[in-house]
């Protein structure tokens, strides 16, 4: 986590911007320090991008297996998902408060039309063999979506 | 034309103040002895500094906490933001120009010698 760039142990450390070797060295110095803090910064488009992959893995298995016993795993996962999600923000959050480049809108925005889709599925499952593939792979596409966008804000606005 | 330099800021001379607003701009805020660690100083230095920074209006300090335990969180003000862009766009500048500098010195030391076909052709 620390900066390989220099170590600031001394109060008068100080570098001629005037040279060119002294200007190279302080904008390493910054931009070090910038991308240190960068690093340890929550990535929400990764989380975005983990929420996609789960309904694409815990979702489709309802065509092949009985409901009876994938529900008790779908539940599970979203579970641990939730945790995981709320752990992965929360500790980061101690330490730093980033530009945050989705809102809670978007989330439910978002697990609104998951569960619209997930809700017809479920009525036409009987009627469509791979409705729930379906029903995953339209529910997917916001996830990624909202990834991409939020990755192209995170680069244009705060990425060194 | 003017040399960077000028547009250089007198209180961002000084790498580890440099660092310090470079980080914060990475962020909305940041927590002292995170920033601490990150830059590998010791609190009062980074204290010291601080204060300066703050003095001249380049960021914000701002006492919180985190359950029960007192923090003290750091940003970046617009005034702050704005100077650190044209420092580090003049750092750049000044890399560039000597760049350049050095470039049209080698020139004037080392003239770009004739190739054997323009030797060829001017005979």
């Amino acid at each position: 986590m620390q900066s390989k760039v220099l170590s600031m142990t001394e109060t008068t450390y100080q570098s001629d911007p005037d040279s060119p070797g002294g200007a190279g060295e302080l904008l390493a110095a910054a931009n070090g320090a910038k991308k240190d803090i960068w690093s340890d910064t929550p990535k929400e488009w990764k989380v975005f991008v983990l929420w996609g992959i789960w309904v694409l893995a815990f979702v489709p298995p309802f065509d092949f297996l009985s409901g009876n016993s994938w529900w008790p795993v779908v539940w599970i996962a979203s579970a641990a998902g939730g945790v995981a999600t709320t752990v992965y923000f929360v500790s980061r959050s101690r330490r730093l408060h980033w530009t945050r480049q989705s809102s809670w809108r978007d989330w439910m925005v978002i697990f609104i039309f998951y569960a619209l889709i997930m809700a017809a599925a479920a009525i036409v499952h009987s009627h469509f063999r791979y409705a729930w593939t379906t029903a995953a792979l339209i529910a997917a596409i916001p996830y990624f979506v909202a990834a991409l966008v939020i990755r192209n804000r995170e680069r244009r606005h705060v990425a060194p | 034309m003017s040399h960077p330099r000028e547009e250089l800021d007198g209180l961002l001379q000084h790498a580890v103040r440099l660092s310090i607003v470079g980080a914060l701009s990475a962020a909305e805020e940041v927590e002292f002895g995170y920033l601490r660690d990150v830059l590998s100083v010791s609190d009062s230095v980074l204290s010291r500094q601080l204060s300066q920074l703050e003095e001249a209006g380049y960021i914000h300090i701002r006492k919180g906490y985190v359950g029960k335990r007192p923090r003290t969180w750091l940003s970046l003000t617009e005034l702050g933001g704005d100077v650190l862009a044209r420092h580090m766009h003049a750092l750049q500048e000044i890399v560039n120009f000597s760049g350049r500098d050095q470039s049209t010195r080698l020139e004037k030391t080392f003239p770009k010698q004739p190739s054997s076909d323009d030797l060829i052709r001017a005979e």
